[in-house]
């Protein structure tokens, strides 16, 4: 039943926002089709400034992987991970996610494309890249915009939240898929 | 936009200044001296003296490199100063990745010595940087289509729509701030922006809330207040409705129903942001601060 929801939800969002939001547009008296294109000229540019930073961090992971290093690692992790249930896989995405936002993202790309795009692991590092945002550089651009120095409990509070969004990222996509 | 703000005073630096309009994706902010002010490894633009944004936003990792268009100026500088604008500015974490980054390789290649994978590891570069491409230019379409969307949620005024909804839940988190103080609308509408994907949009906005808490940090301004770090925790929880970014990667990989994932991103998002905004509240009497704002 909440599963049939949530799937409904996945199925619908996407295409009711790419609807809902021209409609709101068109109440407000918004040339639309004139903003979409200023707005969409951009995704290009975005899309291929990526590329540097996929290609390098991608190309490291690929020799990593190919030389049996990653193996070796997630064996290792594996005793580990399994006491706790979370794939040893995407225990390397986990760390990456808070520290950098290109890094995880390559990451997470290679897994999906390792694992396939429609697999388990592939949409559990989708899921999980998707969940959290890259806290060291949030709070670091944040407090450096008023210069406060003493974040107090900002970081522990922000990494258990992070922790917490992989588990559910991990456990919702074992539940759902 | 920024019209009223609080006065911001930056580290001494002498940056490049000129006259200039700015402007970001809702307009002009103003014509004024528009400076390039650094503090530690990043980039802020100020107009007449107030913060408007910072160069090198890239909250999303996607967008490394894209910057907040404050910065598109009509420049009446040196083309030197334009080159000082559109330098992309290292955030300090961004460091780490030179060390983890030869590190993959360094232990890739003396691991090959070992398994004498010679050959495989040359593969693994070749080919990865191939699928890198592909992937990439694989998000073109929907990174198009989305960022197009989200100019006219943006041009429609969703982000205060949202916000409006938003009002109620902030008295509850941010029980510090009064409810009529400048301070909580920029929350708002940072986290509107954010919930919508608009990372361009929600970062004045952010440094802007930032600023406003400030003024009611009673104390030691370089401690953070409750409030400061409650709304960091619901920055960093990064709560979005759709995960464009992924998505994208999910059908450049070929993927038959790409947003599967949509639910269980929401899901697990909402629960890392209640969490992270719990945990901020429980350990705030344990990292306690000399004088609390009230």
């Amino acid at each position: 039943m909440i599963r049939a929801a949530l799937e409904a939800v996945s199925l619908w969002a996407f295409p009711v926002l790419l609807v809902g939001i021209p409609l709101v547009g068109m109440i407000r008296k918004v040339k639309v089709y004139d903003v979409f294109i200023e707005g969409a000229k951009e995704g290009f540019n975005v899309a291929v400034r990526i590329i540097p930073f996929l290609v390098g961090i991608l190309v490291a992971i690929g020799m990593f992987r190919a030389s049996g290093a990653m193996d070796l690692l997630t064996a290792g992790l594996r005793p580990l991970m399994q006491a706790t249930g979370f794939p040893a896989e995407l225990f390397p995405l986990a760390v990456l996610r808070p520290l950098s936002g290109s890094g995880s993202l390559a990451l997470s790309t290679d897994i999906i494309k390792r694992y396939g795009a429609d697999s388990m692991i592939g949409r559990m590092a989708a899921t999980l890249y998707g969940s959290s945002e890259t806290t060291f550089y949030v709070l670091a651009v944040y407090f450096g915009a008023v210069s406060v120095k003493r974040t107090r409990h900002a970081l522990p509070a922000a990494l258990i939240g992070d922790v917490v969004a992989a588990i559910v990222a991990v456990a919702v996509c074992a539940w759902m898929f | 936009m920024w019209a009223g703000g609080a006065r911001h005073e930056f580290p001494a630096a002498r940056p490049p200044r000129f006259l200039a309009d700015a402007r970001n994706d809702s307009g002009s902010v103003g014509r004024g001296r528009v400076a390039i002010r650094a503090l530690r490894t990043l980039h802020f633009v100020q107009v007449d003296g107030r913060c408007a944004a910072r160069i090198g936003d890239a909250p999303r990792g996607l967008l490394l490199g894209r910057m907040p268009r404050v910065a598109r100026t009509s420049v009446r500088a040196p083309f030197a100063h334009r080159g000082a604008v559109l330098t992309h500015p290292r955030a300090k974490l961004g460091a780490m990745l030179n060390y983890i980054w030869f590190a993959l390789m360094a232990i890739a290649l003396v691991v090959a010595m070992f398994t004498g994978n010679a050959a495989a590891v040359t593969k693994g570069a070749v080919d990865s940087a191939k699928t890198a491409v592909e992937i990439s230019l694989g998000l073109i379409g929907i990174m198009t289509l989305w960022l197009g969307i989200m100019r006219v949620a943006e041009q429609a005024g969703l982000i205060a729509m949202l916000g409006r909804l938003l009002r109620p839940i902030s008295r509850l988190i941010f029980p510090d701030v009064p409810p009529e103080h400048p301070a909580i609308g920029a929350i708002i509408m940072n986290v509107a922006a954010n919930m919508l994907g608009l990372s361009n949009a929600a970062t004045p906005f952010g440094i802007k809330a930032m600023e406003e808490l400030q003024t009611l940090n009673a104390g030691d301004k370089e401690t953070a207040s409750n409030a400061m770090v409650t709304f960091m925790t619901l920055n960093t929880a990064g709560v979005q409705f759709i995960p464009a970014t992924m998505i994208g990667v999910l059908s450049a990989a070929g993927s038959k129903n790409p947003t599967a994932i949509i639910a269980p991103t929401l899901i697990s998002t909402l629960c890392g942001a209640v969490v992270a905004v719990t945990m901020s509240k429980i350990l705030q009497r344990f990292f306690p601060k000399a004088e609390e704002s009230r």
